[in-house]
């Protein structure tokens, strides 16, 4: 398990913890929500409206808990609200839900190493040059999988089997 | 996408956005968001004494406009109800409630000395502030002396809450690289409609409104997903539940919409996938009805295919042909989805398409009006008949469609009845065709409530097909619902070649129903079959009892019509034990069967009888079922043996099934299916059997 976090308790001071544990937590709440709608301005809409809930709700989040978790789960109930909403929106299995906790779980114990978005740069570098030509065209450029791959010369189901084999090859780095 | 992949996906993604660092305006904005969060809690609590200590808060107010401040605070009070009781991961606790016996509303921010000392930096000291106790909570409001005390220590006002510490960074790989937002959402959207394999209803369930308690609950769908997911049906022991019982469904959605899926290679979420959809897709040759009935129905049994030790039985039903000529007048409502998002080639241009095909089947005799739906609805054509004036309108009407706006569906579907009642037809075909993407995303988007207003409109005798167009946004779960309780059928449409088989054979057909609410019961011979499993349906399933009462709404079968069912049956004579069934939870006795002795059956060599249950066209709720039945005996032979469409039908099966990751496709592959609809395919005239092999290389690629 994680070092659990202590919120600081001085009176004065919630807002500034808060403060802390937001700082600490957006960027990972952020790609979590995104793994769940797979849609960044949804996302961003998501993680603030549930850090707007448990702002309001501070008094109900118990210390002894993980912070991240709780979060996950309001950001989970916000997306569930939006895809009521929403039409656009696919529900997720429960099992790949349980997943994505798991997986955000263990990234947030990078942080030790810097978080997981440090490690996540210095995992890139290790890449080799084909997959990560394939990142950058499809994820950083922002290009579709068919133009990455017009864009580097490969067959489009090339480049998406190199992006498959990049995001594995990150993920067993990010777990070392 | 794999779903070991998806975090790792939006984790470069969100890392291509903002590198490593903060993201510094999404801090921003949440800093105003709690800015504005303070000021309201604090006057709002001020005004409700009532209310007071029950926010939390930090000391901070700014004025807000009163009014501003009212519906916050109702609004909050009832999101953080919804929020915290959906929280799956914490139970709620009612806060703590700290009487403060009188407070100064605070004229200027204070901060906090901590902040003062402090730099907030990530892993800064701040971390190690104050080591709470364990179970405390943070006492909702500092008491008056703190608050004085802390601002006599904020003479510097300084910003309360310094989100925005730490520059941002990029990553150095990646510097300068500009992204292109508009090619990711757009390649997002595409991803959305499959959802990356397991596109299941989890959350439908829990929010589900049960708007009519009479119908089974698994006919009652997820309300607001794309795809719910019908569970399949298990070996049941004809002991226990001697009676299987099902309304038919003629709906063909779910295979063109699997297809168009495939094609484009995209990965099938398995709650799109439902076998009975595939199967009753294609035309099977069973016999024209003979005597009294609208259908005849025709059981044919075989070895299992994906197990031999098993026998799979068949039961087809054909409606009867009317010749098309002989078909009644038409009274059509067309109400079309105009909203932006219809906008794409496959949409509404190619809905008008289809429509032109049946216009020049119809003819003065028949009506046309066409009601359209955005933002505001409208009726863009009057009931006009289709005689030669008649159809120039027509056709200059669909001409000059163009989309735009947002969708209420239901007030559309509201006009659209309206029209189709004023001019009804008696004895004729009255029927509302709704053409949408399905993205109800203005007024009544409820889909319960929607289901609950076409259910009313279709007592009036009109009935309702749907057509889904398009991808992407495209909401099956809601239009099958429709559909199902509009007595109605449900068709997608992915290109022209589809329009016409809509429009023409299963329309034309569609249009004439020839019986309605025809309900399908099996008793199993328990001498004969040990237990027995229906392959598909399982949105369908009806209680034993709902087939003897005539106010159970069922589906429709139309001129022409084939319905196709398949029960895979474990024999009685077979050397394996029955698959297990659930066990009981209020019967003491663990044994699965009655004891030898009391097994008293009459002794008959029939597996099985299928009885039907139907009534006409022009029948209403009171309106008494007819009912007959046909009794079968195993025909003992294997698969490679029987009918063509034997072999073709459940290679259709077994390929849902496989599609499904269905527990019960045994020794079923993808080869399996591809040699069952090989030698299956028979004459195939308009070559959808040769195009469902095409699909099942691409698959087993």
């Amino acid at each position: 398990m994680q070092a659990l976090r202590k919120l600081p308790m001085t009176n004065k001071a919630d807002r500034t913890s808060f403060a802390i544990l937001v700082k600490e937590h957006h960027r990972g709440l952020l790609a979590y929500a995104t793994a769940l709608t797979k849609e960044s301005h949804t996302s961003r809409d998501i993680v603030q409206d549930a850090f707007v809930v448990a702002w309001r709700n501070l008094d109900t989040f118990d210390v002894t808990r993980d912070f991240g978790s709780w979060m996950r789960g309001i950001v989970r109930n916000k997306w569930r609200e939006s895809l009521r909403k929403s039409s656009r929106q696919v529900a997720l299995d429960e099992e790949t839900l349980e997943y994505l906790e798991a997986e955000a779980r263990e990234w947030e114990q990078l942080r030790d190493q810097g978080g997981v978005f440090a490690k996540l740069e210095g995992c890139l570098k290790k890449l080799p040059d084909t997959l990560s030509e394939a990142v950058k065209s499809f994820y950083y450029d922002g290009y579709s999988s068919d133009e990455a791959a017009a864009a580097l010369d490969l067959q489009g189901a090339t480049l998406r089997k190199r992006l498959e084999r990049a995001r594995t090859g990150l993920r067993e780095c990010l777990q070392s | 996408m794999k779903k070991e992949e998806q975090m790792i996906d939006a984790l470069l993604q969100e890392h291509a956005g903002k590198g490593a660092g903060d993201d510094v305006e999404f801090l921003k904005d949440l800093e105003q968001r709690l800015d504005e969060e303070s000021s309201v809690t604090e006057i709002t609590a001020g005004q409700k004494p009532a209310n007071r200590g029950r926010i939390p808060t930090i000391g901070i107010g700014i004025a807000a406009a009163l009014t501003v401040v009212a519906v916050g605070y109702y609004g909050w009070e009832q999101d953080r109800q919804e929020d915290l009781a959906l929280n799956d991961s914490y139970h709620v606790e009612s806060p703590p409630s700290v009487e403060i016996s009188e407070r100064t509303p605070p004229q200027e921010e204070i901060v906090s000395p901590v902040l003062q000392d402090k730099p907030l930096g990530f892993k800064g000291e701040g971390k190690e502030l104050v080591k709470p106790e364990k179970g405390n909570r943070i006492p909702s409001r500092p008491s008056v002396s703190q608050l004085k005390a802390s601002k006599e220590e904020a003479d510097a006002v300084v910003r309360p809450t310094p989100l925005l510490e730490s520059p941002v960074k990029r990553p150095k790989s990646m510097r300068g690289v500009a992204a292109k937002p508009e090619l990711r959402t757009k390649r997002k959207s595409l991803e959305l409609s499959t959802g990356g394999g397991g596109a299941e209803s989890i959350i439908g369930r829990q929010y589900r409104r049960s708007h009519d308690a009479s119908r089974p609950p698994s006919l009652q769908k997820a309300a607001g997903n794309q795809y719910s997911s019908p569970v399949d049906n298990s070996f049941l022991s004809p002991w226990k539940a001697p009676l299987s019982t099902f309304s038919v469904d003629v709906d063909t959605a779910s295979y063109a919409n699997m297809r168009r899926m495939i094609q484009s290679s995209q990965s099938v979420p398995k709650g799109a996938v439902r076998i009975e959809e595939m199967i009753n897709y294609f035309n099977y040759s069973y016999p024209q009805p003979e005597g009294k009935h609208p259908f005849s129905v025709n059981v044919e049994t075989a070895s299992c295919p994906w197990n031999t030790e098993h026998r799979l039985v068949k039961i087809g039903l054909k409606g009867k042909d009317i010749v098309r000529e002989k078909r009644p007048a038409a009274n059509l409502v067309f109400l079309l989805d105009v909203s932006g998002s219809m906008n794409s080639h496959d949409k509404l241009p190619l809905l008008v398409d289809s429509m032109k095909i049946l216009l020049k089947e119809l003819n003065g005799d028949d009506s046309v009006s066409i009601v359209v739906y955005a933002g505001a609805q409208g009726l863009a054509l009057p009931p006009t008949h289709v005689d030669e004036d008649g159809r120039k309108a027509i056709l200059n009407k669909l001409n000059n469609f163009h989309s735009g706006g947002s969708t209420n569906g239901g007030a559309g579907i509201q006009l659209a009845y309206k029209m189709a009642k004023k001019h009804f037809v008696k004895g004729g075909i009255n029927r509302v065709i709704l053409g949408t993407d399905g993205d109800f995303n203005v007024g009544m988007t409820d889909s319960s409530s929607l289901v609950s207003m076409v259910e009313r409109e279709a007592k009036s005798g009109v009935y309702l097909s749907v057509l889904g167009l398009g991808n992407g946004n495209f909401n099956d779960a809601m239009l099958e619902d429709i559909t199902n309780k509009g007595n109605g059928n449900y068709s997608y449409i992915d290109s022209l070649r589809e329009g016409r088989k809509v429009f023409l054979d299963d329309m034309m057909g569609n249009l004439v129903t020839i019986a309605k609410d025809v309900k399908i019961q099996v008793e199993f011979n328990p001498a004969k079959v040990k237990s027995y499993r229906l392959i598909g349906y399982a949105n369908r399933i009806l209680k034993a009892e709902d087939f003897k009462n005539k106010r159970i709404d069922a589906g429709e079968i139309g001129a022409g019509h084939t319905v196709t069912a398949l029960y895979e049956i474990v024999p009685g004579n077979a050397a394996e034990a029955a698959p297990t069934v659930d066990d009981l939870k209020y019967q003491k006795s663990k044994k699965q069967e009655p004891p030898k002795a009391d097994r008293d059956i009459v002794d008959s060599p029939e597996m099985l009888t299928v009885k039907l249950a139907y009534k006409g066209p022009e029948a209403t709720k009171e309106t008494e079922s007819t009912y007959f039945e046909t009794a079968a005996i195993d025909s003992e032979k294997a698969w490679r043996n029987a009918s063509d469409d034997f072999k073709f039908s459940s290679g259709v099966a077994l390929f849902g099934m496989l599609q499904r990751g269905s527990e019960y496709s045994g020794q079923g592959s993808y080869q399996l299916v591809r040699d069952l609809a090989e030698q299956g395919r028979g004459e195939d005239l308009k070559g959808l059997r040769t195009e469902f092999s095409d699909l099942v290389r691409k698959v087993s690629k």
